[in-house]
């Protein structure tokens, strides 16, 4: 399926190496900052160098390049799937170039924000997981940069390297039999493997981290209630691309029937997404609801891939088909609420952040239905979690009306306005792509279609309603267990450090101690009494005859 | 293509011009080092030319050399030493590996030496043990049996011990008497070992599976015994636990020696010789089979977490990178130990990987502390805005040390991990996975304080003392490159920083160091 018009499709000659422009040119320009001479145009340039990358998600055509010389042997791919996220991102990236420009001055931080998001679009480019964990470094470890030492920045980093870590150790465990590490390779090792419940969970432990997933989310909430506003629409690219793109892109789908895994994912979908209901309305501010709705939405996206995991090959390709243009779709909409949220007029924010919410409660809801969520045995499960979507945004989109917003921020506002009409158009590119679904449509029951948009709307007025009457609520930290788990991690290393301190101790005492005895045997001259007794001649008459003794002895042995 | 350890070619078949030239390795260093000692102080651009002379020259005949190997060429020197035991010189691909590494970096260590000394005294006598104790680096890499391997190792141990104490304070001579007393009471192990081992084969020289397998069978025990006190002898070098106490404390030296311990000569060396010892003297499967690899990853695995948790807990920079050389460098040994293709080449790729990132860090580490007078990981708040490039080329190699794609240290990650996997072992993955975490845990709180923590001490500005220029922090001032430093100083280590990341992002390209190591498997290791 391929629903672009591509350059391709003209006849014209496709270049395999074109979509590597993608995430080479913000690099190249980050790299020109360091002749004097170039960085004036690099920094007027660098608030716009997604450019390249949207018109090559638009016009480029479908590729596949290996480069067998690069890290342990990569491929650069632009297929359906990464193109509707390269669009995604680097919509999300002009924004976010647009909203900073004016402060995008210092080398420094231009440089961060052009590596940062050289590693976001490479992310949906990549053909295989080597070369994913390395988009995933240079996105995550600039992101961390930008989010100048924030609280949240240093949770993202650790949560990064964490799991990174887990993903390396699936990687070598799904590469040791010789399969290659390109995504179909890996994805026909995974459904092959003896050790597939321990795989799928450090696949899904270690990519749900980077999506914010509920359980993994401590970082998102946290760094997206500090943040500035400019970081928010990479923020939302990142949880977006880095996560749950991974997790199509390497869960066998359709390839493989494990309905007990398929019922875990479904019920971890519900769990979270209660989890993020109870902690995102508790929020302070809709910034950090909106960032709970968001690890809701990667919760909904795992239990519809859990469904299709226990479903057949029809319809898992027809979740393939789905998942990407929701996940961009979502993703622009979700930067746009959160923007839209620090409208400093009222009726701006009560324009955007509900229609933003809007959307995403519809592409939710699309993609539910398309997935074919809305029948089956355990088809509660996912209702739950997508009325669990539909209470937080609602909720925040109350919230957002409610509060007071910024006092200056035109072009955070303009700028959600326009990733929303991005994605209304995207959504209208979207539909013909999936209309040979909406086909088969007429075959449903009435009650498995209308069961999701009632979940959906009953989550929203609830949401709503709680929204409302949040002046009432308790207020819990942006991160909720983290509190708590710091407050038990500090606790821990200061009596590591306290053990350490009375194993010093007790060293110095055993050192002093050995030093005294060292003193006493000097004192008393042990080696000298010794002589003095060797000298007498008792004492050798005595040594001479055990030593005559012992020869007769061995001489008068038989052997 | 002449394979390396063709019996059945003689000896005189090797080409006169092709024994020549590992003796000229070994002068390109020898030679200027014993000019230098009779230089005068003051002869600074003499004694200059003939560090960088001897060094590019170097550098040249092992780049001569390298094209030889790679089409199958043999390099082989025999000097008459003892009674049928010769002083052999012999360059295949795995000791080419380890000059390179030697010779390229000599170079790099070289110009940082000729910065950081500017205005230090006794630079002549300096240069000169500088200089003998590449050569004896070399010496090592190019030997072809144990005797000549122990000559070198301990010609090594004599010339880096006046370059640990060659400040001549307290705290050097304390930490070069534990460097000696570790290294001869290492020396004597290695030659118990070696002598024990004649008496029961007859020969030293190295062969492609060992030389030992005829009496393995009837000496078993006697075998087990020689193979421990060999690992002893190169375990201290190697700094293995819990003979690596001599390292921490050799820190006291100067950066550029710091540097040539840690990713060029001694460490190095001493993990050099746990190949060989492995495979070329008891032979990978003999060893294996003697139920001695596994004790030997085991206290590689060990030296590899133990290392990492004390480098958690230094605040001094030297000593925390100090562990962590304890640490990684125990990644080769455990390469070697799983007994694997891919793991070896993990392991060997790691020589290379961990010499140029440690490097880096010696290199930023001295930076620091005689530009800004930063010791302590405590210091260096704010200090990437004072000295950026430093301290980008220093977050470049911690990150390669962490293992993050695309640096060099994943790939050698990635080989280690694969290898043993592929030998059947899962938990030298666990190991990996519970160092890159700890690695993390020492290395990000460094990279975290000097980025983004406000500095805490009011440092002289580059060049012009003022601390700020116009208001702004000196990295934001808009001017091409600013040096922060003397160039002699900063460029080391952003050439060797450049090249940890193209190393690891160009791993598949032809002639790169994960490139060699295969090559290095697929010749010289001979697994079935």
């Amino acid at each position: 399926m391929n629903a672009w018009p591509v350059v391709g499709d003209l006849g014209l000659e496709p270049m395999a190496w074109l979509p590597g422009l993608a995430p080479l040119w913000p690099l190249l320009l980050a790299a020109a900052l360091v002749p004097a001479a170039l960085r004036a145009p690099v920094l007027r340039l660098a608030p716009w160098a997604a450019l390249p990358a949207l018109l090559i998600a638009v016009l480029a055509p479908q590729t596949l390049q290996p480069l067998p010389w690069l890290l342990l042997g990569t491929t650069l791919q632009l297929d359906d799937a990464g193109r509707w996220l390269l669009a995604a991102l680097s919509l999300l990236w002009l924004a976010a170039g647009w909203i900073v420009a004016e402060r995008l001055r210092s080398p420094r931080r231009a440089a961060g924000f052009l590596v940062a998001m050289s590693g976001g679009l490479w992310l949906p480019l990549t053909g295989d997981l080597p070369s994913a964990l390395a988009a995933s470094t240079l996105a995550a470890y600039p992101l961390y940069g930008l989010l100048a030492g924030l609280h949240g920045g240093r949770v993202l980093l650790v949560s990064v390297v964490i799991a990174d870590l887990l993903i390396l150790e699936a990687l070598l465990l799904l590469a040791k039999d010789g399969a290659g590490l390109d995504f179909a390779s890996l994805r026909a090792a995974l459904a092959q493997t003896h050790e597939r419940n321990f795989l799928l969970a450090l696949v899904l432990i270690g990519f749900g981290a980077k999506a914010g997933a509920m359980g993994l989310h401590y970082w998102l909430a946290s760094a997206v209630a500090g943040a500035r506003a400019w970081l928010l629409a990479p923020l939302v690219g990142f949880v977006t691309a880095a996560g749950a793109l991974f997790w199509l892109r390497l869960l066998p789908l359709g390839d493989v029937q494990w309905p007990a895994v398929a019922a875990l994912m479904q019920w971890l979908a519900l769990a979270g997404g209660g989890w993020a209901v109870l902690a995102g309305l508790l929020q302070a501010t809709p910034r950090a609801s909106l960032a709970y709705a968001l690890s809701a939405l990667t919760m909904l996206w795992l239990g519809l891939l859990g469904l299709s995991l226990g479903r057949s090959a029809e319809a898992a390709a027809g979740m393939s088909a789905v998942f990407p243009p929701a996940l961009a779709l979502t993703g622009l909409a979700m930067a746009s609420a959160l923007l839209g949220s620090l409208a400093p007029a009222r009726a701006a924010r009560a324009v955007l952040v509900p229609l933003s919410a809007l959307l995403i409660s519809v592409t939710a809801l699309a993609a539910a239905l398309l997935a074919g969520a809305g029948a089956g045995d355990a088809r509660w499960l996912v209702l739950g979690a997508i009325a669990c979507v539909g209470v937080l945004l609602g909720a925040s989109a109350v919230a957002a009306v409610r509060v007071d917003g910024a006092s200056e921020a035109n072009r955070e506002t303009l700028a959600a306005a326009a990733l929303l009409a991005a994605g209304c158009v995207m959504a209208a590119f979207a539909s013909p792509a999936l209309s040979p679904m909406l086909a088969s449509l007429d075959e449903w029951r009435l009650d498995s279609v209308a069961a999701l948009p009632a979940a959906l709307l009953a989550g929203l007025v609830g949401g709503a309603i709680a929204g409302l009457a949040s002046a009432w609520l308790p207020r819990a930290p942006a991160g909720d267990l983290l509190v708590a788990l710091e407050r038990t991690v500090s606790l821990l290393v200061a009596a590591w450090e306290r053990f350490g301190a009375a194993l010093e101790r007790r060293r110095d005492r055993l050192y002093r101690s050995a030093g005294q005895a060292r003193v006493v045997v000097a004192r008393n001259h042990p080696a000298s009494a010794i002589e003095a007794l060797l000298r007498r001649w008792s004492t050798a008459t005595l040594l001479l005859l055990l030593a005559a003794a012992a020869a007769a002895l061995l001489l008068a042995s038989p052997s | 293509m002449i394979p390396l350890f063709d019996t059945s070619v003689p000896p005189d078949a090797v080409l006169p011009p092709d024994a020549v030239l590992p003796l000229l390795v070994l002068a390109s260093s020898l030679v200027p080092g014993l000019v230098i000692f009779f230089l005068g102080e003051e002869r600074v651009r003499t004694r200059t030319l003939l560090n960088l002379g001897g060094a590019l020259t170097k550098l040249a005949l092992v780049g001569w050399m390298f094209r030889g190997v790679y089409e199958g060429q043999r390099y082989e020197a025999r000097l008459p030493l003892l009674d049928g035991l010769d002083l052999v010189l012999r360059v295949g691909s795995l000791s080419l590996l380890f000059l390179v590494l030697s010779a390229g970096l000599w170079l790099v260590t070289t110009v940082y030496a000729v910065g950081y000394l500017e205005r230090s005294p006794n630079r002549s006598r300096f240069f000169g043990f500088f200089s003998l104790c590449v050569t004896a680096t070399v010496g090592v890499a190019m030997s072809g049996n144990l005797l000549t391997f122990i000559l070198f190792f301990e010609l090594l141990t004599l010339t880096t011990y006046p370059l640990v104490v060659h400040r001549g304070t307290e705290a050097a001579r304390r930490a070069g008497l534990a460097y000696l007393a570790h290294t001869v009471f290492a020396g004597v192990m290695l030659l118990a070992g070696t002598v024990w081992l004649y008496t029961l084969t007859g020969t030293l020289t190295f062969a492609p599976r060992g030389f030992v397998s005829e009496i393995a069978d009837t000496h078993r025990g006697p075998l087990i015994a020689i193979f421990a006190l060999l690992i002893a002898g190169v375990g201290v070098k190697a700094a293995l636990v819990p003979l690596h106490g001599w390292l921490p404390l050799a820190m006291v030296a100067p950066a550029p020696v710091s540097a040539l311990l840690h990713a060029v000569a001694v460490v190095k060396a001493g993990a050099f010789g746990i190949v060989l010892i492995v495979y070329d003297v008891f032979g990978v499967e003999q060893a294996a089979e003697l139920g001695l690899t596994g004790p030997l990853a085991a206290v590689a695995a060990v030296t590899i977490i133990y290392g990492s948790l004390r480098a958690l807990f230094q605040d001094d920079l030297k000593r925390r990178l100090a562990f962590s050389t304890v640490s990684q460098v125990s990644y080769i040994v455990l390469g070697v130990a799983i007994v694997g293709p891919l793991a070896s080449v993990g392991g060997i790729v790691h020589l290379v990987h961990q010499g140029i990132m440690k490097i880096t860090l010696f290199f930023c580490a001295g930076n620091l502390a005689e530009t800004l007078g930063i010791h302590k990981v405590s210091e260096m708040n704010g200090v990437g805005r004072r000295m950026p490039w430093t301290m980008g080329a220093f977050s470049i190699a911690a990150l390669g040390m962490i293992g993050v794609p695309p640096i060099a240290g994943f790939v050698s990650k990635w080989y280690l991990g694969l290898g043993a996997l592929e030998a059947g072992v899962h938990w030298p993955l666990y190991v990996l996975t519970l160092s890159s975490l700890l690695n993390a845990a020492y290395f990000l709180p460094i990279l975290h304080a000097a980025w983004f923590c406000e500095p805490t001490t009011q440092w002289p500005a580059a060049g012009s003392g003022t601390g700020t220029e116009n208001g702004k922090p000196i990295g934001d001032s808009g001017r091409w490159l600013r040096p922060e430093t003397g160039w002699l100083l900063l460029l080391p280590p952003l050439v060797t920083a450049a090249l940890s990341l193209l190393i690891g992002l160009f791993a598949s390209s032809p002639f790169s160091p994960l490139e060699w190591s295969l090559l290095i498997a697929e010749r010289e290791f001979h697994y079935p």
